[in-house]
């Protein structure tokens, strides 16, 4: 699945950018990520994978249209902190639209970053975790710095204290 | 690492020839039941919404397969009479995580059942449905309102007269105040009468504007005529706290009273709507999931004048075991209130009664439990008891009594 994520990516970075001169504020997006599942130990891999980094994981859902109206905004965020680790999950349960995640995020700016999708079965437990005060609502976000400890907030994202907690983090 | 494998990437696609054009698939992403269970089957009901008649027979409304069917049970769920499956929507059903098709049982086999579709932009388009002959057939569905871009959480109830009030969260005034280029928060409450069975609904009218656009409606009736309405409001300033409507006569929604100051500043979708019950005293039985700043998880309060105060709202649960989906009902002379808990690795249902209308009540008891994904706890009364109706994926359908049984 790895190999074919990366070889789906070789392939779409290998396609000739058309386009983009036009639109300045279009930065061409190197790999498009699809979406992973994502299951109970899936925090705990991306944060062993970034041994001691500070990690943005960012729950949305196509049906949540808070989610929806800052989307484009998440995209200038990582475009204006391209060395932060951010992860995308998409937290739609029945009903869900999965192949609409990945045109959506590119059209957001977010193709090339991180991307899940909640994983089958029992949303509670994958819930819980995440973070065991987490009702579900959407968009929610943990902040989580290198320590491993966890910060989270509901609702839309302030960038500029986002900016300033990812400043914190590298001090 | 990540910034390697782009580096690699970049460098190799700038020595590969272009190529044709390539589309991303999720072809990874999978979701939702389990794609063994795919008939219109009960037993793969992804909701289940249950309603007893005036004669003690049960009625279940539910989701599988893409379809709404419709099944009764004259033996408290254990064996069901073959089911009546709806007509297939044009579009998907509404299966959003408050979503669900809504059941109520009238004398003289009178059955209403309501569900929403969504188009691919989320709207919703709601139905009604209404059988005269115990449920054997079913008029066409009929949409429930002709000029509105978008309607969910439909939900329909019967007076003590037997007439069917049907409200929903509807979206034509944001849709015309967007085309205005006017701001417009969340969505409105609207209703509708339902006199002419079978035909269309009264015309909708607008009960409130600005109210939250992804949670549940609570429903009962203060009198004949008199609905009362319990819902996600948006207050001045974007607060997106529960309120409270209650009816002056069938064409008049009363003034509009703060059930609770959760102080929910947010832009979040909560997809926890409230639940409410009216005993035959008058008290008000107000259940919410509070996503504030003032208060956050599960709390109900009561009302002894019509709604226009409530009592201090009292938590329920353990504010660490994501206590969620909170559902009241007054019957039989008890006030039961039931919420779903989740240690990390099994889901139990709690209830609570009060003997006294909700002025004092008793520790909570886990009436059920299961170990893998569950639908929200429903509580119905019959003529003769009182039930928690409850869909689980390792137990199916489940009608469990809420009084032990002799």
């Amino acid at each position: 699945m790895r190999l074919a994520s990366i070889l789906l990516a070789l392939f779409i970075a290998a396609m000739p950018i058309a386009g983009s001169a036009a639109s300045p504020e279009a930065a061409p997006e190197a790999a498009p990520q699809t979406a992973r599942p994502f299951e109970a130990d899936s925090l705990k891999q991306i944060l062993d994978a970034q041994k001691g980094r500070p990690v943005i994981v960012h729950f949305w859902g196509l049906t949540c249209s808070n989610c929806m109206a800052e989307l484009k905004d998440w995209g200038a965020f990582t475009r204006a902190h391209p060395d932060a680790m951010m992860v995308l999950v998409n937290w739609d349960q029945r009903g869900a639209r999965p192949a609409e995640i990945s045109p959506t995020l590119q059209k957001a700016g977010l193709g090339s970053v991180s991307s899940f999708v909640l994983g089958n079965g029992f949303e509670e437990k994958l819930r819980f975790a995440v973070g065991q005060d987490w009702m579900g609502e959407l968009p929610y976000t943990r902040l989580i710095a290198g320590d491993g400890s966890a910060t989270a907030f509901s609702g839309p994202a302030d960038f500029e204290q986002l900016g300033s907690w990812l400043a914190k983090q590298s001090q | 690492m990540r910034v390697h494998i782009q580096m690699a990437i970049l460098l190799l696609a700038s020595i590969m020839p272009g190529s044709g054009a390539a589309v991303a698939h999720d072809a990874n992403a999978h979701h939702g039941a389990p794609a063994a269970c795919q008939t219109t089957a009960l037993a793969c009901a992804s909701v289940i919404t249950a309603a007893f008649g005036p004669d003690g027979k049960l009625w279940v409304t539910w989701i599988a397969g893409g379809r709404v069917s419709v099944a009764s049970s004259a033996d408290l769920g254990k064996t069901f009479a073959d089911p009546v499956t709806l007509p297939k929507t044009d579009l998907p059903l509404d299966e959003g995580p408050d979503a669900r098709p809504k059941i109520a049982i009238g004398q003289a086999g009178r059955v209403i059942v309501t569900y929403a579709s969504r188009d691919e932009k989320y709207n919703g388009h709601a139905f009604i449905v209404r059988s005269g002959d115990g449920g054997k057939t079913f008029s066409t569905p009929q949409p429930i309102t002709s000029d509105s871009p978008s309607q969910r959480f439909e939900t329909a109830a019967l007076d003590q007269d037997g007439r069917a009030f049907v409200t929903w969260i509807d979206k034509r005034n944001g849709a015309k105040a967007k085309k205005d280029g006017k701001p417009y928060a969340g969505a409105a409450l609207a209703f509708a009468w339902d006199d002419r069975p079978g035909g269309t609904l009264q015309a909708a009218t607008i009960a409130r504007d600005n109210s939250c656009e992804c949670c549940r409606i609570g429903v009962a009736f203060a009198g004949p005529g008199r609905p009362v309405v319990l819902f996600r409001n948006i207050f001045d300033g974007g607060i997106r706290d529960h309120a409270v409507i209650t009816f002056a006569d069938s064409k008049t929604p009363g003034p509009l009273y703060r059930v609770s100051d959760d102080d929910a500043k947010i832009d979040a979708c909560p997809h926890q709507g409230p639940s409410l019950a009216i005993g035959p005293d008058g008290v008000y039985h107000a259940t919410w999931f509070a996503l504030g700043r003032k208060l956050k998880g599960l709390y109900y309060a009561h009302s002894n004048d019509d709604g226009k105060t409530f009592s201090e709202p009292m938590r329920l649960g353990d504010p660490n075991a994501q206590t969620s989906r909170p559902y009241v009902l007054a019957t039989h002379g008890v006030v039961y209130l039931a919420y779903k808990s989740f240690d990390g690795a099994m889901t139990t249902i709690d209830l609570i009664t009060s003997h006294d209308s909700g002025k004092t009540w008793s520790a909570p008891r886990s009436i059920a439990m299961t170990h893998d994904a569950s639908d929200h706890p429903l509580l119905i009364a019959s003529p003769a008891g009182a039930y928690l109706s409850w869909l689980t994926l390792q137990d199916g359908y489940r009608l469990i009594p809420l009084e032990p049984q002799s």
